[in-house]
């Protein structure tokens, strides 16, 4: 049995599911401040377990409870650069004043293609770590140039950083992003800043599921939808700051049996739209800003959000996103669905059920009401303030033709999470002379992901290569390849520490 | 801002002028890494920010035996992402241009007016104190230094220099047909990229063999939305659908290395099938004098989603070359073939082709000068027939 924890700003869903995926029994409760009390709420109302639980994934948003960040020292190993290209000078003013301002160069990096741009000025490296120390900074954001191809200055980076201010707290730009050096370097920031928001968030759950004598590995969402395990979480935050979206809408589609579809996922203080194909949220080809308003290449999915205010603008936003998927349907999920065009009735029927012959799929109107349809899963809000609990358990829910519970709209993120496997994607620039090098070098990647994979809490015997793409970087010479690899697994078994 | 003079008046870009710009710049750019366009566009903006507005020249503005210098980034752009410039390399590598011209340059002009190559050029002559003609010499994106329409019109890229992040500058005095051999070992040996600065000449002869107007062009697409955005090049669609597939071409790993050049090397008057890894090194299809191309094949295949419900599959080279519909030729160089992401039409980098990602395939005319024998060689082969 897993658990999956939909933790909302308003409202939080909790949903029990068996090995099949059937729902075991869910729950739906108002959200507290603190995310591990909606954790404790959520898992007390739903129940006693039947069984010992196989995991539990919490799905959560960052700007649920914006943070306070930890000030960071961001080291740049490269050549120096225009002024308008310093480190994070493209960031707004809000997270200068957010994360701090303490930023330095030193000499060193590679080029793309992996080539030494020469060698780490270790001084250097060690006389800023002594600034940020003096500055009562501990928590460093260190990425170099051509970091993708050659990790190596960044580790060299590391241990003279580590060194200098023992116990000093690390992001290594390689772990965290793509090619693209100032992009990389901001979401190397980001990362070092929410560590004190993810240890927290960890801890917080943990004592959750402590209270609820559940021993089972704790995981976390990533933005695209996948999990990852507590530790990786704690380690990179910044991969899972948004997830709430990506989750209900692979829930929704789950749900239906669709494949594609416009989502539109109806909070109360905002509806968010995306566009989901082949069964993944669709992807963004520009930087988009990320918390405190950096320009981020982490790939996440294109949300297009609109506030409550100008919630008149949902209808054409679906318009315009159908567009992009021609004969492709509208699911809605989320608490407001109704408000917005939705069915009134507690989802979809499953695929089996749906109208056909327009070209889009229909859905039945269901005159069925839950009695929660005012609730919503992201902003899952009345604003009531009293704490509610609404839960269904047994074989009631078990015996949903579905599989979705009574509130299929307002658990579908949970849902997803409870069923979701662990998952992860590396990308790197490689150097290949040739075909079997190449051949060679792409194994390595492989492997890199897979273990990359264990290491975000996957089963070893479960894991397996999801996608693998590459391609020749233009403009280069022959044989520089980049190369993008996503892994999955089942989240292993274990026990809360 | 304008400023008033005989005949056209002269039309400066502000930094307000930057944003539009940049996006009507990208319209052309089938290679561009998101992150290095960032780097250029507040590379640019900062130049324009620090010495001022840049007056645009018209064709017919062009200073009549004042030297005029085209500038363009040399080398990837994934590269530029990486190692940042210093800002000091346009001014650089058009010193050394002038060292060697024995006189000033008077204006800059882009090799080509897509994307980052635009905005390079913005900055330098933002930076140089020098105008910026409204035009380029090229009126597309080829992958070679010498695919451009001044080598048609005889103009010789050479002197030339680069000028690398790393603060080197080289100089480059050659005949036709070998800047290209001598330039990307050093481009590869400064990290990947390098400002040149080349095709010295009158702005007489400028004019001569310019595309006019690209620059203004581009700025008024940026400031349109939606498909207007494209309507300036009157893109013709060739389909909608998805990528199923994306691949390498395992033979041509080893005739790259040796020389091969793209997938339409090999035909003699246009598309007819074929890449170079089914045609033998050395005697591509009659065409000996070749310049290799840099980076390595990918074919790109894509499913319509609508109407015939077709085949397409593109062949790239660091550009897109050639396109073939169940296996019939529908558009080759010297077209400018682009992918346009359906989720908000910007052109898709080819690196970046994923399967499953939804996109539509068009094709933008070059200009005329392009489709002459002459014109079809030296897109084909980086040489032409010239040297």
């Amino acid at each position: 049995m897993r658990i999956g924890i939909d933790v909302g700003r308003a409202t939080s869903t909790a949903v029990l599911v068996d090995a099949a995926g059937r729902v075991l029994a869910e729950a739906v409760v108002d959200s507290a401040p603190r995310t591990g009390l909606c954790v404790r709420r959520a898992l007390a109302a739903l129940g006693p377990l039947p069984g010992p639980v196989g995991a539990v994934a919490v799905v959560t948003d960052l700007a649920r409870r914006p943070p306070r960040p930890r000030p960071v020292a961001v080291l740049r190993i490269a050549p120096g650069s225009h002024a308008a290209l310093a480190p994070l000078a493209d960031r707004p003013e809000a997270a200068h004043t957010a994360l701090g301002g303490l930023t330095g160069v030193v000499a060193g990096g590679s080029a793309v293609t992996g080539g030494s741009l020469g060698p780490l000025d270790r001084d250097g490296a060690a006389a800023f770590a002594g600034r940020a120390r003096d500055a009562g900074v501990r928590v460093f954001a260190v990425c170099a140039a051509g970091a993708p191809a050659r990790p190596g200055p960044e580790l060299d980076a590391a241990a003279v950083l580590a060194a200098t201010v023992p116990g000093a707290s690390l992001s290594l730009s390689y772990e965290t992003g793509a090619a693209g050096l100032r992009e990389r370097e901001n979401a190397t920031a980001v990362n070092a800043a929410l560590g004190g928001w993810a240890e927290e968030l960890v801890a917080d759950c943990r004592a959750a599921l402590r209270s609820a004598r559940i021993a089972a590995p704790l995981c976390f969402a990533r933005d695209d939808g996948g999990l990852v395990s507590a530790e990786y979480f704690a380690r990179h935050p910044v991969i899972a700051t948004a997830p709430a979206s990506a989750c209900a809408a692979r829930g929704a589609l789950a749900r239906t049996g669709l494949d594609q579809a416009v989502v539109v996922d109806a909070g109360a203080r905002s509806v968010r739209c995306l566009v989901v194909r082949d069964g993944e949220p669709e992807r963004s080809t520009r930087l988009l800003p990320g918390p405190f308003g950096v320009r981020l290449a982490l790939g996440a999915p294109e949300v297009v959000e609109t506030d409550g205010a100008e919630a008149a603008e949902v209808p054409a936003t679906v318009a315009r996103l159908l567009e992009r998927v021609p004969g492709a349907g509208v699911l809605y999920t989320g608490g407001r669905a109704e408000a917005f065009g939705a069915p009134v009735g507690p989802g979809e029927p499953p695929a089996g059920d749906r109208e056909r012959g327009t070209g889009r799929n229909v859905t039945r109107a269901d005159t069925r009401t839950t009695g929660r349809t005012g609730a919503g899963a992201d902003a899952r809000t009345d604003a009531r303030t009293d704490a509610r609990t609404d839960v269904r358990t047994g074989a009631g829910a078990d015996a949903d033709p579905a599989l979705h519970g009574r509130y299929p709209r307002l658990t579908d993120a949970a849902r997803y999470a409870a069923r979701a496997d662990c998952r992860i994607e590396v990308e790197q620039v490689i150097s290949a002379a040739g075909r079997a090098e190449l051949d060679q070098a792409l194994a390595a990647v492989r492997d890199h992901a897979l273990s990359r994979c264990v290491a975000a809490g996957a089963a070893p015997g479960s894991v397996r290569i999801e996608s693998l793409a590459h391609a020749p970087v233009a403009y280069l010479p022959a044989g520089v390849h980049r190369v993008t690899v996503r892994a999955a697994g089942a989240p292993a078994p274990g026990a809360t520490p | 801002m304008t400023a008033p003079a005989a005949g056209r008046p002269v039309r400066a870009l502000t930094v307000d002028d930057l944003e539009d710009l940049a996006v009507g710049a990208r319209v052309l750019a089938a290679g561009t890494e998101e992150s290095a366009y960032h780097v250029a566009l507040d590379w640019a903006a900062a130049e324009l920010a620090a010495h001022g507005p840049v007056p645009l020249l018209p064709v017919d503005r062009l200073p009549g035996t004042g030297l005029c210098v085209a500038v363009t980034l040399a080398g990837a752009s994934a590269a530029l992402a990486e190692q940042l410039p210093t800002g000091e390399e346009p001014v650089r590598a058009v010193r050394a241009v002038e060292r060697v011209a024995g006189r000033a340059a008077e204006a800059v002009v882009p090799l080509n007016a897509a994307a980052e190559n635009a905005l390079i050029a913005l900055a330098t002559a933002a930076r140089c104190g020098l105008p910026l003609v409204d035009g380029d010499g090229c009126g597309r994106v080829l992958p070679l230094l010498e695919q451009t329409l001044f080598t048609l019109a005889g103009v010789a890229p050479a002197p030339l220099a680069l000028a690398t992040p790393s603060g080197d500058v080289v100089a480059v005095e050659s005949a036709r047909g070998r800047v290209e051999d001598l330039v990307r070992p050093l481009v590869l040996a400064s990290g990947g990229w390098a400002v040149a600065a080349a095709y010295p000449m009158d702005g007489a002869r400028l004019a001569s063999c310019l595309v006019p107007g690209t620059v203004s062009r581009a700025v008024a697409a940026g400031a349109a939305t939606g498909r207007a955005r494209f309507a300036p090049w009157r893109p013709r669609s060739l389909c909608r659908g998805r990528i199923v597939a994306v691949e390498q071409s395992a033979g041509a790993y080893e005739n790259h290395e040796n020389g091969a050049a793209g997938p339409l090397t090999g035909l003699p008057g246009g598309p007819a099938g074929g890449t170079a890894a089914a045609v033998p090194h050395g005697t591509l299809g009659g065409v000996p004098d070749r310049v290799p191309l840099p980076s390595r094949p990918t074919s790109v295949l894509v499913e319509e989603d609508e109407g015939l419900r077709r085949r397409f599959r593109l062949e790239a080279h660091n550009e897109i070359l050639l396109v073939l519909a169940d296996g019939a030729p529908a558009a080759s160089l010297p077209d400018q073939i682009l992918m346009l992401s359906r989720t908000d039409r910007r052109v898709l980098d080819v690196e970046r082709a994923v399967p499953g990602t939804a996109v539509e395939v068009v094709v933008i005319e070059a200009p005329a000068a392009w489709y002459t024998p002459e014109g079809r060689a030296l897109a084909r082969t980086g040489s032409g027939g010239t040297r």
